[in-house]
């Protein structure tokens, strides 16, 4: 899962993303609302946490921006616990969620988990396909009830996948949502990761479809 | 109208004025009116008198052709009230006397003078008739006589009591007419007051910002200076509310820092955990305070109740989108509440995200108006508050429950909100099974 963060002070940036790195997460951090603005606009997300006090383009323009430009992906806004028009704006500019000020560090985690989680349609923390099962809020994977160790590259991987069941997804996705901006795209590892991964879980759940990437199929459009 | 108006002073200060001043008129015409009548009225018994006194007299009587040719029938005419009399200087005797007397005689008077002065009489004459009557004594030969001629002075007062009246009819239709226009005047004259009564109500109710319009010279002075009050109190206000702003969200983001950096399980952790959240409190609560002492007596702040409502039922809806609440929020009519935005947006922020927070599929919101106040009801179908904890949770900080994220202030700074506009926060079972919060506050109307 790739999230952007876009928060100026730079203690505060620092630390949600750490804390989402620490959960696996992919990150690419920004400090002002310009560059904020940009890498929410060329780059893909599955979440952004954003700030609205942000120097050189406020949080709610910069939203409104990507809204108007059809950007769906879930963002969180930070604002002041006591300005409820911050959050009425935020949500009206088409945030998703909102964290007032001062936080821990766990609530964003959550909200993040939370808003991918409903952005993909599911209403808990456990995606199952089959005898495949993972808890998102744990990161731990079962199968058949018998708990599979995979790194955190794997991990990624079959999340998304997990994320968004019965959908074909490129490998260019993929490799969007799972490295930051800097990882060289034009490597096959995606290959060697679903490799392994089909190995780890013993069950064949990935589908590979030629020419255009793989799938979860849960079966449920089978018929 | 009341005892201070300046109407009533302006209509009070006119009706004395023209009553002083048409009395005044009225007494002084009469009088006037008075004086022209005797003056004619003694100039008429003078010539009759001269006329008299050139005819022969004697002690045997008066030449009658020069009676005659006076040309006062009334001087015939029985007790008409005009009468003549001759009488001689040394006895007093009546020598002769107009016919109207009847034969009857007027009351003894002393006899005038010797030096041929005129004395001037009022007697009562034998019909008990007011007479006035002129008198004079001549020589004529060796013989004196006193030559006195009267005229009917009730006459003389019947014509002044009636030009009285007519004075006084035309004085009181002059009256009424100098208050119409009194009234008119001051009706004009005070518009401009009125006018700044009106834009000073727009202003409270929220329409303007300041007095608009031109005004005369004489009251510009005094609607520039309350412009530039208003102007300066919203500023101090807006300077106030930044500050408090900035030193919030100044201080937000290093205390969330500070407290994410101190997760780790050592003593100072800890420590450095319990102060930061000491500090957050304290902040929390003394810039509230700040904020909404700074708000509680503007003037002329209105906040719309329906948008307001809308907006935070928005968020919640989105917000928590993943747990199917129902959201309901009902409000009739352009309500309007007499206080800032920020603040109604605290109270029913906090107290619709309570409800949230705690509801297991419905929440219902609903404003309306009763009498001069703003009631909001807000219903949830959670699991509600025993009375004891009802009474509980609005004391500073305390939670009924700590396993709902919040930072437990929510409810006692609605509360301080509440009790700062004058209103009232009432926590009850709700029919949904839930809590129902009821909130009273000042409704912002035209009075």
């Amino acid at each position: 899962m790739r999230v952007l963060v876009v928060e100026d002070d730079e203690a505060l940036n620092g630390q949600i993303v750490e804390a989402l790195r620490e959960n696996g997460y992919v990150v690419d951090t920004a400090f002002d609302g310009e560059e904020g603005h940009f890498l929410g606009d060329t780059e893909t997300y599955d979440a952004v946490v954003l700030d609205i006090g942000l120097p050189q383009m406020d949080g709610i323009s910069v939203l409104e921006t990507w809204r108007r430009d059809g950007h769906t992906m879930p963002v969180l806004i930070l604002t002041a616990r006591d300005r409820w028009s911050d959050k009425v704006q935020g949500i009206d500019a088409g945030a998703d969620d909102y964290v007032a000020k001062p936080f821990h560090i766990e609530e964003v985690l959550a909200r993040i988990r939370a808003l991918v989680r409903r952005a993909a349609g599911h209403a808990s923390n456990e995606l199952t396909c089959g005898p495949v099962r993972i808890d998102v809020k744990a990161s731990r994977v079962s199968v058949d009830g018998n708990p599979v160790k995979l790194t955190s590259h794997e991990y990624k991987v079959l999340e998304y996948l997990m994320h968004h069941p019965d959908k074909v997804i490129s490998r260019t996705e993929l490799t969007e949502h799972l490295y930051d901006q800097d990882f060289d795209r034009d490597s096959n590892t995606i290959e060697v990761f679903v490799g392994r991964l089909r190995k780890k879980l013993g069950v064949d759940v990935i589908e590979t479809v030629r020419g255009l990437g793989y799938r979860i199929d849960t079966g449920a459009d089978d018929a | 109208m009341t005892r201070n108006s300046l109407t009533l002073r302006l209509a009070l200060l006119a009706a004395a004025g023209s009553t002083a001043a048409l009395l005044l008129a009225g007494v002084l015409f009469t009088s006037l009116f008075r004086q022209a009548v005797e003056r004619n009225f003694d100039s008429r018994l003078e010539y009759l008198l001269t006329a008299l006194i050139g005819a022969e007299i004697s002690v045997t009587g008066v030449d009658a052709q020069v009676v005659e040719s006076l040309g006062e029938p009334r001087f015939e005419i029985p007790l008409s009230g005009w009468y003549w009399q001759i009488r001689a200087g040394e006895t007093g005797d009546v020598i002769a006397a107009s016919q109207s007397l009847f034969g009857d005689s007027l009351p003894k008077t002393p006899i005038p003078p010797a030096d041929g002065a005129i004395s001037a009489i009022n007697l009562i004459g034998p019909s008990g008739k007011h007479l006035r009557a002129l008198e004079r004594q001549i020589l004529s030969g060796d013989k004196s006589f006193a030559v006195l001629v009267a005229g009917d002075a009730d006459d003389l007062a019947e014509q002044v009591a009636s030009f009285g009246r007519t004075v006084m009819i035309t004085l009181t239709i002059f009256a009424l007419l100098l208050a119409l226009g009194a009234a008119l005047l001051i009706r004009f004259g005070l518009r401009p007051l009125r006018d700044v009564r009106a834009a000073l109500r727009s202003v409270r109710l929220g329409d303007s910002a300041s007095l608009e319009g031109t005004y005369p010279v004489e009251i510009e002075p005094l609607v520039s200076d309350l412009n530039s009050l208003i102007g300066s109190n919203r500023e101090i206000i807006d300077r106030a509310r930044t500050h408090v702003g900035n030193l919030a969200h100044a201080l937000k983001t290093p205390i969330a820092v500070l407290q994410n950096e101190a997760n780790g399980t050592s003593e100072l952790a800890g420590r450095v955990r319990e102060q930061v959240a000491a500090m957050q409190h304290q902040i929390t609560h003394h810039l509230d305070r700040a904020r909404m002492a700074a708000q509680s007596k503007v003037i002329g702040v209105i906040t719309p109740v329906g948008p307001t409502i809308d907006g935070l039922v928005r968020v919640m809806r989105k917000v928590h989108e993943d747990r199917n609440l129902t959201i309901t929020a009902e409000h009739v009519g352009d309500i309007r509440f007499r206080g800032e935005k920020q603040d109604l947006e605290e109270m029913f922020g906090n107290l619709i995200d309570n409800a949230c927070k705690w509801a297991k599929s419905r929440i219902d919101v609903r404003a309306v108006a009763r009498g001069d106040r703003l009631v909001v009801t807000i219903d949830d179908d959670g699991p509600g508050l025993t009375a004891e904890d009802r009474k509980a949770v609005l004391s500073r900080g305390k939670r009924a429950d700590e396993s709902v994220p919040g930072s437990g202030l929510g409810l006692s700074i609605v509360d301080e909100l509440v009790r700062i506009y004058g209103g009232r926060l009432e926590l009850k079972p709700a029919k949904l099974g839930g809590l129902s919060v009821q909130l009273e506050l000042p409704l912002a109307f035209d009075r």
